[in-house]
């Protein structure tokens, strides 16, 4: 399986491995995002420090599942992405404008704490 | 004397149940060889197994060999029941059979050690199963349950079960790879699609432009894929230009590169800079993209007497721009992929040409393309190939591109569309 999927503190953290494609690894990253999220768990956070590709569906599945964080009031936020997929984010202008990205794990953990997610929708 | 008459009796009951077997086996096979529905023909099997050995309900439980856990393996069941409530073939008794792989005699269940641990449905009192096996492989089981009349199964039974079940697997396999062509025709079908549609929408004809040599390339990967490539005159004597990349592959991102095309075009002539362009197409995207998908995009409007080109960029790589004296910049403003967030705010810029300039707008199927080895060609190449051939007419030097990318690549399989058009200002 190309992710885990941990609990840390109140957050839970999907750890994406080698390729991530969403054609492929698409429904089972939706499947456990939904029972997380109907778990009551909306602070996710997707650890990419393992990740060295992601196709562009990938990244829809990423899109998708931000989408429905949002949409239950939660957030996702990126962690240690490497320097070939933090570059794919920043052509796409995903960062920042979309996605919040953060060091390591730890620190998009921390951050649900000092900055707690607002649930502002993408689609408004 | 009354031995013989015994004998005889005996011999005759033997032979006459013998002819009603091959007569049963017969009207079997002339069924079975009718009919390429499985589900006539699961049907079919059952219900001659059930009538041959005298028993209550059938089963058949196809494995699929690709997966080896017995969990995952039943496909489909077809069962004769009436109006009692079909069995599914336990768990326990499937991974004997994969085991086994021979008749299995069951005549009281519930006392038998080597199923101690089944739960058996409270109506199943007795249970034979024979094999399915085409070329030493097992691909189903056929089982039946509760002999008529409280009664046991025989060796007999168990026997004619077996013979059934030989009869039927390779006509069982038959359906089964029927049904896999059936499935993988319509994927070809919708593959013929999604191509036509795609094939539809690039441009076949580039504008006689004076002053201007355009050309396009777009090459799609194995499957269709979601690259796009446009230009199209706009009020003002001027031109749009876009290449673009739709997330997905197959006949999804041929729609919605159909979608993509139709809401450009119609927005860019109602656009008055590229921003609003972008701005516009994002909201109207952002309301029909289906959750998770996006569109990258580099949009330019080409105004040919003014020799500058105005564009707005969602997301896509950058374009590089070439002078004659080798020098080259990329078009660095950026901005978010269409269809993920209705409000963004797109910037615009634009930039002028020179005689002998030419901008090359590609997708990242090229940095990307990988060989063998698992490098990429990368940018740096490209940049490359372009200062190489800056003095080639556009088609020579997509073409340029085009046969490096597939150097480098080698036998590797390409994983993305491959697109390109460059723009050159000749005079």
């Amino acid at each position: 399986m190309p992710f885990t999927v941990n609990e840390e503190y109140n957050a839970v953290v999907f750890e994406i491995k080698g390729r991530f494609l969403g054609s492929v690894d698409g429904p089972k990253f939706k499947e456990s995002l939904s029972a997380a999220i109907e778990g009551g768990k909306t602070q996710v956070v997707v650890d990419l420090s393992k990740a060295d590709f992601m196709d562009s569906s990938g990244i829809g599945i990423l899109i998708g599942g931000l989408t429905s964080v949002r949409r239950s009031n939660g957030d996702m936020r990126l962690a240690g992405m490497t320097k070939r997929i933090r570059n794919l984010f920043l052509i796409t202008k995903l960062l920042g404008s979309v996605f919040e990205d953060y060091e390591s794990v730890k620190a998009a953990v921390a951050s649900f704490k000092t900055n707690p997610a607002s649930g502002a929708s993408l689609e408004s | 004397m009354n031995s013989q008459v015994e004998d005889l009796r005996r011999e005759n009951a033997r032979l006459q149940r013998a002819v009603g077997e091959l007569s049963m086996l017969n009207d079997l096979a002339r069924d079975l060889g009718a009919s390429l529905d499985p589900d006539k023909i699961m049907n079919k099997i059952v219900r001659q197994a059930i009538k041959a050995v005298d028993a209550s309900q059938g089963v058949v439980t196809l494995v699929n060999e690709a997966e080896h856990s017995s969990l995952k393996t039943l496909i489909r069941t077809s069962s004769a029941s009436g109006e009692r409530r079909s069995f599914h073939l336990d768990e326990s008794v499937l991974g004997w059979m994969l085991i086994n792989r021979r008749p299995l005699l069951l005549n009281s269940p519930r006392a038998d050690d080597r199923f101690k641990g089944v739960r058996w449905d409270e109506s199943v009192q007795t249970l034979l199963a024979a094999p399915l096996m085409v070329k030493s492989r097992l691909i189903g089981v056929l089982a039946v349950y509760n002999k008529r009349q409280g009664a046991t199964f025989t060796d007999d039974d168990q026997r004619l079960l077996s013979i059934i079940a030989a009869q039927s697997a390779q006509i069982v396999e038959n359906t089964r790879l029927y049904e896999e062509e059936q499935t993988l025709s319509r994927m070809r079908e919708e593959l013929e699609l999604a191509n036509e549609i795609q094939t539809g929408l690039q441009l076949k004809d580039y504008p006689d432009l004076p002053g201007y040599d355009i050309h396009g390339i777009s090459e799609p990967a194995r499957s269709v894929g979601g690259d796009y490539i446009d230009f199209f005159p706009i009020p003002g004597n001027r031109y749009m230009l876009c290449v673009g990349d739709v997330s997905g592959k197959g006949l999804p991102a041929s729609l919605l590169m159909a979608n993509v095309q139709a809401t450009l075009r119609s927005q860019a002539v109602w656009s008055a800079s590229a921003a609003e362009c972008l701005s516009r197409a994002n909201a109207q995207l952002c309301d029909s993209v289906r959750r998770g998908n996006f569109v990258t995009l580099f949009y330019g409007v080409l105004d040919h007497a003014s020799h500058s080109i105005e564009f707005a960029n969602a997301g896509h790589n950058r374009p590089i721009i070439v002078k004659a004296d080798a020098t080259t910049f990329e078009l660095e403003l950026g901005g978010l992929v269409l269809g993920v967030k209705k409000d963004f705010p797109y910037s615009q810029d634009s930039v002028a040409l020179d005689s002998g300039d030419a901008l090359c707008v590609y997708s990242d199927g090229i940095p990307e393309a990988m060989n063998l080895q698992r490098q990429q060609f990368g940018e740096e190449r490209l940049l490359r190939v372009i200062v190489e051939h800056r003095g080639a007419s556009a088609e020579d030097l997509s073409r340029a591109i085009l046969h490096s990318v597939h150097d480098f690549v080698g036998q590797a399989q390409q994983h993305d569309d491959i697109t390109l058009l460059v723009v050159k200002r000749v005079a």
